[in-house]
This record gives structure tokens, sequence and C-alpha cells, in this order.
């Protein structure tokens, strides 16, 4: 299937470029158009008025898990670090602003928005891995220690 | 040279209620500065006119109205002010946050128990965090914010003092 959205992706689009092409389909393509612009026989997502956009509140990349109904719960703590960045929303975690940074960062590592997406790749893929491997602590390690302060 | 503007003009149903605050808190969440009732700025960098365009987008479907703009102001007087304005949202959250931290400190110097002293490591913690929102959502801080800083490393500095001297005495 083929993709559109906007140039210059920043960490919205890098995410739901990466979740569309990990979990949804492996032979995605991605093309980028101006702010406003259409392509025909692709499926618009982070653009103004898409269906894979952002609606009450919530970003793309949760767009594309509900709509796909991927309900990993490390894809859904991801959506929410990704909200956090793309909305300046520091309230929602504590990865947020720090993801915003670095992403705004890749924007400046590279002219070409594929080779943005190709920077962003190996960093998603770490993040997704390290909130799997937080989650699994979480669930099966040691809740929390005996006699430790109750919060 | 001349700075550019997101400006956003709306308009929203006025029931419910609740969805005029929805969007007063997600604007005010990324720094956004009201020129008066339903008008609103913000630097037009690619990020700040997106979050812009992504509530302009929500307001019509909440059945409202929005307008966005890139704007530019009409003359240097003109933009000193627009950016006065800015300035002046971060120095009065600067200075609230300030005295809260004042108040911790004086907590701090009267702490005695362990119990008094994590009070005022979970005040710090909340000051802490309000001035971390601050920074994020400021496009033009104020030199308060500086001091806001730095008082709070300072401050952050004398509880974990005053903690570990508490440990070793137990």
């Amino acid at each position: 299937m083929r993709y559109y959205t906007r140039r210059r992706p920043h960490v919205d689009r890098c995410a739901s470029a990466w979740l569309l092409k990990r979990f949804v389909d492996a032979k995605a393509e991605f093309a980028f158009v101006e702010e406003g612009d259409q392509l025909q026989g692709a499926i618009p997502f982070d653009m103004s008025g898409a269906d894979l956009g952002h609606h009450r509140g919530r970003c793309t990349f949760e767009a594309i898990l509900a709509k796909h109904r991927l309900e990993d719960p490390a894809l859904a703590e991801l959506g929410r670090i990704i909200r956090s960045a793309d909305l300046l929303d520091a309230e929602e975690t504590l990865e947020g602003p720090g993801m915003d940074l670095l992403f705004r960062g890749l924007l400046s590592l590279s002219n070409d928005d594929h080779g943005v997406l190709a920077l962003a790749e190996p960093i998603l893929d770490a993040l997704y891995a390290a909130l799997q491997e937080r989650r699994a602590a979480r669930t099966h390690g040691p809740r929390r220690q005996p006699g430790a302060r109750k919060r | 040279m001349k700075r550019e503007w997101a400006l956003l003009v709306y308009k929203i149903p006025p029931h419910p209620t609740r969805l005029r605050a929805l969007v007063w808190r997600r604007l005010q969440r990324f720094g956004a500065i009201y020129l008066q009732d339903s008008v609103c700025i913000v630097p037009a960098s690619s990020e700040l006119t997106e979050n812009m365009q992504w509530i302009a987008d929500e307001i019509r479907e909440m059945g409202g109205e929005a307008y966005l703009f890139r704007a530019a102001a009409s003359s240097p007087p003109q933009e000193a002010r627009i950016e006065g304005l800015f300035g002046a949202a971060s120095r009065a959250e600067a200075r609230r946050l300030l005295e809260t931290v004042g108040g911790v400190a004086r907590r701090l110097r009267q702490a005695g128990s362990a119990a008094s002293l994590a009070e005022v490591e979970d005040e710090l913690r909340r000051v802490r965090q309000g001035a971390l929102k601050l920074r994020l959502r400021s496009h033009f801080p104020a030199a308060e914010e500086e001091t806001l800083h730095r008082r709070l490393r300072a401050l952050r500095d004398r509880v974990d003092r005053q903690a570990l001297r508490a440990a070793k005495r137990r």
C-alpha cells in the first residue's frame, strides 16, 4: 500500500510510518507532499482532515493503532509518548519532550524526507524494545520492595 | 528580520462549556498567548504552526469555527509588544513559582523530622515539574525563569544534603 504525508516529517509522522511498516504492511511505501496536496490511490496520514490524523486530542500514531486494532500495550505506551512529544504535553509522559527534541534534530541531519524516516527507524525500534522490556519487568519482576514507603 | 506568527481566531459553540476550557488548556500547554478572547498567537515555527492547525481542525470537529493565519506585525514596535506579551506570561509564572520555592525553602529550614523532610521533598518535586513545564512553553523566557531554575537547583542540593545528614543520624 502507498501512504503519503506532509514533507519534513517530525516525530508523529516518523513514528506513524514506522508503525505502518512494522505492524501493518511490511511493503508500505511512503511519499511526501506539500500541505493540502493529494495523491491518488494512496492513503494520507498526519494531514489535516485525514482519517489517520489527530482526533479528540489523540495523535496520528494512536489513530493508526485504533484503526488497525493493534492492541500491544507497549505500542499503546509508545503512542502516549509520541503524543506528548508531538503536542508538547509534559503531563502525558516524561519521555515525550525529550523525543520532540531528538526528532527535531533528525530533521537537521537530513534534507531528504526518506532519509529522515531511515534515521528514525532504529530509534523507534530501540524505544519499542525498551518499552517492552520495561513492561515485562513491571509485570513479572518484584512489584514493590517489602517495607518500601507507600506513595 | 521580521518575525512570523501563527495567529488563530476561533469560535466555539457555547455548550457544552467544557469544550472552551479544553481548547484553552491545549493552547496554553504549548505556550500560545491570547491577544483577546478566542484570538491567540505563537511563533510560526513549523511545529507550533502544526499544533495550531490540529487545534483548528478539532475546533471545527466540535462544530466551531477556526481560522489560522501566518502573520507578521506591521512594525518593529508592534512586534516588540507581541514579544513582550510572551515575556510577561513567562515572568508572571516564574514569579509565582519563585514564591512557592521561597515557601519550600522556609519549610526546609524548619523541617526537623524525617516525615516533614519527605513533605518538603514532595513540594519540591511539584514545583520542579511546574518549572519544567514552563520551560517547554516559554518562547521568550523572562530573566526570572533563569533565576527560578538556579534557585531550584540550589534548593534541591540543600534538600539532598539535609536528607543525607538525617540518614546518617539514624
